[in-house]
């Protein structure tokens, strides 16, 4: 069983980390009085701006349908979930997010920005993704992929902002 | 009763109303998100209200919930849309008009990019 007790480590025996995935797992702390093996699991501490889209994307789920006054469907919970993977993943990488919105079917925009350069990720209620890169307005690069479009434009993503 | 359908000329501004509290298309820039004049599907274009036939009030809704951007109608036809005056009478609505053609999200984007506020309720 991992030990979610941060506070029973001395600060200088937490002197190691790894990654996994969405998790940072401390150095195991053998207990000087004890034999128990003890991990410390912390979740990663996400910034106040990644806080703040994904506390404002769980929100989308209270939408109802034609919430902007043109018939709009209902925000889909399938989009807004991987928009939040998304925006833990830019966080992580301080890539700079700059704007999330539900649209009209349902699907969910996040958008990043940098100079003239905007990136706009689209997750459909499917499950699918699309990505547009502007310059200027006008669209450079138009990815539409079934599945992990991210993924496979995270290199790309990564190098442009 | 039926009345005439207009002409809509390049100078007529065609207005959109936007939501600018959550959920918001209003970027902090003041900038509008593509989602403003995003399609929805199986619809046969984006709706607008003809300014010249309406009034702020009417076309915005609820002031506590929208926002009025407009577009003079020749910068969608530029981008090779129509547009088209479609009352919606369904809606007691005779100033209501169709931007219609191929609108895709690189397209949205401009149309959001080239509106512009109406200031109402003023500042």
């Amino acid at each position: 069983m991992i030990a979610l007790n941060e506070t029973l480590l001395p600060e200088k025996e937490k002197t190691s980390s790894i990654s996994m995935d969405n998790y940072k797992l401390e150095s195991p702390y053998f207990g000087k009085t004890s034999n128990v093996l003890k991990f410390v699991l912390c979740i990663p501490s996400l910034s106040s701006s990644a806080k703040k889209f994904i506390s404002k994307l769980q929100s989308f789920k209270e939408y109802a349908e034609n919430w902007d006054s043109y018939g709009a469907k209902k925000p889909s919970e399938i989009a807004i979930n991987n928009a939040i993977t998304l925006i833990k993943q830019l966080d992580e990488n301080n890539l700079p997010i700059y704007f999330t919105a539900p649209g009209p079917n349902g699907e969910i925009i996040v958008e990043l920005k940098k100079n003239k350069i905007e990136i706009e990720v689209y997750f459909n209620p499917n499950g699918s993704n699309h990505i547009y890169l502007y310059e200027n307005n006008n669209c450079l690069y138009d990815k539409k992929d079934e599945e992990d479009t991210i993924g496979k434009n995270w290199e790309k993503i990564m190098g442009i902002m | 009763m039926k009345k005439n359908i207009v002409t809509i000329q390049d100078q007529d501004n065609l207005l959109r109303r936007v939501p600018f509290i959550d959920p918001n298309y209003v970027r902090d820039d003041g900038t509008l998100t593509s989602l403003a004049f995003s399609l929805k599907r199986r619809d046969d274009g984006i709706s607008v209200n003809i300014e010249r036939l309406t009034t702020y009030k009417k076309s915005i809704l609820n002031v506590n919930r929208f926002r009025l951007y407009y577009l003079k109608a020749k910068v969608p036809r530029d981008l090779g849309l129509r547009c088209v005056h479609e009352p919606d009478y369904v809606n007691n609505n005779y100033a209501h008009a169709l931007l219609k053609g191929k609108i895709n999200r690189p397209l949205s984007k401009k149309l959001s990019a080239a509106a512009r506020r109406i200031n109402y309720p003023s500042d």
